[in-house]
């Protein structure tokens, strides 16, 4: 996994609770006391999984809350960190349609020549209004991916109406349908 | 470490290592991936970053070599080869890995001159014309028999690549030789090789222009092989195939060059015999025709059958503006020949005509005449000599058309090989019993039965 996910997670961490509260779920996933998330760096599925694990474990919070806090403090930190991903991209299907190759050229990027050929986690397909997803992980982040693109969405004055064609957040291969459609103007006022 | 602008801490030391390591990519490495031990984020953002775009530059190499892959499969596949002409510089830019003619030699493209050189059939000019204004596309014949090709040509304007044309050259030979085959198939018998009717007719409109036909008189011989039913029925197709193909064989030998053989249909062959000046010119032609197939046919497995040929002859313009009215009086001609003695030949002329026509309208007038009325029985009595008694009659058809009775000696005939004899048979029958039915005397009715009735089949129904 991209090291920007953990790297943001602990972040997450470091703001939200206190230093106590992130040692314990450090520990608890599996990390010491102190531990450095570099962003040049892959880490392991599990340990990710093992982190978010954690947090909702420690604070008592359901798995899909968390993710749900830290896709919205994700998207806070890309779009301060890499503001031109998101510029050449101004509305949520065209960022969606862009997001496979991000992923998988910053992943494959971080890999020598010998171990650039990874099985692509993400293709998307072109809808007239949205775009449907081929998900295939074994991390079983789907709730994740929807958590972002719903909030990536509201960002952009959008409803995301996701559905699973196939398999469901929990499955390591889904068909998700993202539909988008313009927020009602009273709801954004 | 140092501090930048904005106060925060900057590893220069790491970004100097990355910058040296970037400048690997000089030798066309994209696999270079970049690495860095520093904790400043903004190196590993950069370092991310160099990464990503030395993958994303990697993928695109990879995907266009996988193109140029697929390309190169395609040109193969569809012989068809692509270049670009740059202006004003005129250089060949080779789109694909080979760059010359498909399928010609092999030889890489040196230039225009040299691709316009191998452009055959006089069409130089007007491929070389494509590469002066907005393009276009040109078949053309290469200098090697057979070949052809197509060349589109299309014109870019100035964008990154320059100005020049976009030449794509595709190899049309198979593609030509199969349209020739099927136009070949169109116009031809396949049994014998000679012109099919449609030929024929194209032939004959063509001579009958008003502008060649004024100085180019010629003569449409019909020429039909005697017996040759017989000839079927009796040796089987494959033998009459045989003798078709001798006929033919025959005919090419005995023609001019510039004459046109056809079989139009049947064992019916058509010559056309240009350049006449005279009926004699026809004449003699006929005469050695009939004497030619006669010793040729006397080898043939069919000889004991079938010899001869019977010819009809129509002489242009006198004897018709049109194909179809050639061929139509030639066949007037060769029904003259046939009906008198066979191996022999005649020319059309008006009374051919006249009696052809009032046997047509008489043909035509017998179908339905029953219906009309015109059909009516006449009783013959038949006699018992030793007692001199009336012991029954004979029913007689007769034909009263337009008021005049037709001699049964001349409708019956025609009824016969129309095959209005069948309903004229049925209606005598018919007529003739329930004539006999209303008779006191016992008496015999005799009606006459033509073979046509007996083939067709539905006597015995008729008459239960």
């Amino acid at each position: 996994m991209l090291g920007i996910i953990p790297h943001t997670i602990d972040e997450y961490l470091k703001r939200r609770v206190d230093a106590q509260t992130r040692a314990a779920v450090l520990l608890r996933a599996g990390f010491q006391d102190g531990k450095q998330f570099r962003l040049d760096t892959e880490y392991g599925d599990a340990e990710c999984c093992a982190l978010v694990a954690a947090i909702a474990d420690v604070t008592g919070g359901a798995t899909e809350t968390v993710f749900d806090e830290i896709a919205d403090f994700f998207l806070d930190w890309a779009e301060q960190t890499f503001p031109g991903f998101f510029a050449v991209a101004p509305d949520t299907r065209r960022f969606l349609m862009m997001q496979p190759e991000i992923h998988n050229s910053l992943a494959c990027g971080l890999r020598s020549s010998g171990q650039r050929k990874v099985a692509e986690k993400f293709r998307a397909v072109e809808l007239p209004d949205g775009i449907r997803m081929h998900y295939r992980s074994s991390n079983r982040l789907a709730y994740f991916y929807c958590a972002l693109a719903r909030n990536l969405a509201a960002r952009r004055g959008e409803i995301a109406e996701i559905s699973f064609i196939e398999g469901d957040t929990a499955s390591s291969a889904a068909i998700i349908e993202i539909r988008l459609k313009p927020e009602p103007a009273l709801a954004r006022a | 470490m140092t501090v930048s602008g904005s106060g925060d801490p900057v590893d220069r030391a790491a970004i100097e290592a990355l910058c040296q390591a970037m400048c690997g990519v000089v030798t066309g490495d994209l696999s270079l991936r970049l690495h860095t031990d520093s904790a400043d984020l903004s190196v590993q953002k950069l370092a991310l970053m160099a990464n990503f775009m030395l993958e994303t530059a990697q993928r695109a190499v990879e995907r266009s070599r996988t193109y140029a892959a697929a390309l190169d499969n395609v040109q193969r596949v569809a012989r068809l080869e692509a270049w670009r002409l740059t202006r004003p510089e005129g250089e060949i830019v080779p789109i694909g890995q080979v760059c010359g003619l498909p399928e010609c030699d092999g030889e890489a493209l040196r230039g225009i001159g040299w691709f316009l050189d191998r452009v055959g059939g006089g069409q130089r000019e007007r491929v070389e014309r494509l590469f002066d204004g907005p393009g276009g596309t040109a078949e053309w014949p290469g200098n090697t028999a057979g070949t052809w090709f197509r060349t589109e040509v299309s014109a870019s304007s100035g964008d990154d690549e320059g100005g020049g044309h976009l030449v794509i050259t595709q190899d049309i030979s198979e593609r030509h030789r199969a349209a020739e085959e099927i136009r070949y198939l169109a116009e031809h018998d396949p049994l014998t090789g000679l012109a099919n009717r449609r030929r024929l007719i194209a032939c004959l409109d063509a001579a009958l222009d008003p502008a060649r036909i004024e100085t180019q008189k010629f003569a449409v011989h019909v020429i039909d092989i005697d017996r040759f039913k017989t000839v079927n029925d009796l040796y089987g197709h494959t033998t009459g195939d045989r003798v078709l193909i001798e006929l033919a064989a025959c005919l090419r030998g005995e023609v001019r060059e510039h004459d046109m053989i056809a079989r139009s249909g049947g064992d019916e062959f058509v010559v056309v015999q240009n350049g006449i000046s005279t009926e004699l010119d026809a004449s003699r032609l006929a005469e050695r025709l009939i004497g030619a197939v006669g010793e040729r046919l006397a080898t043939s497995e069919a000889a004991a059958v079938s010899t001869t040929v019977s010819i009809g002859i129509a002489l242009a313009p006198d004897d018709g503006a049109t194909a179809e009215a050639l061929l139509s009086h030639a066949d007037m001609a060769l029904g003259q020949v046939k009906s008198a003695s066979r191996n022999g030949f005649a020319f059309f002329n008006t009374e051919i005509n006249d009696a052809q026509l009032a046997r047509r309208r008489m043909e035509a007038d017998l179908r339905g005449a029953c219906g009309r009325d015109e059909i009516s029985v006449q009783y013959q009595p038949q006699l018992d000599i030793v007692s001199g008694r009336i012991v029954g009659f004979e029913a007689l058809a007769r034909w009263r058309r337009n008021n005049r009775d037709i001699s049964p000696a001349v409708f019956i005939p025609i009824a016969e090989e129309t095959g209005s004899i069948i309903e004229i048979g049925s209606f005598v029958l018919r007529e003739a019993c329930r004539e006999a039915a209303g008779w006191r005397a016992p008496l015999r009715v005799a009606v006459n039965i033509s073979v046509i009735q007996i083939k067709h089949g539905q006597l015995p129904a008729l008459v239960e």
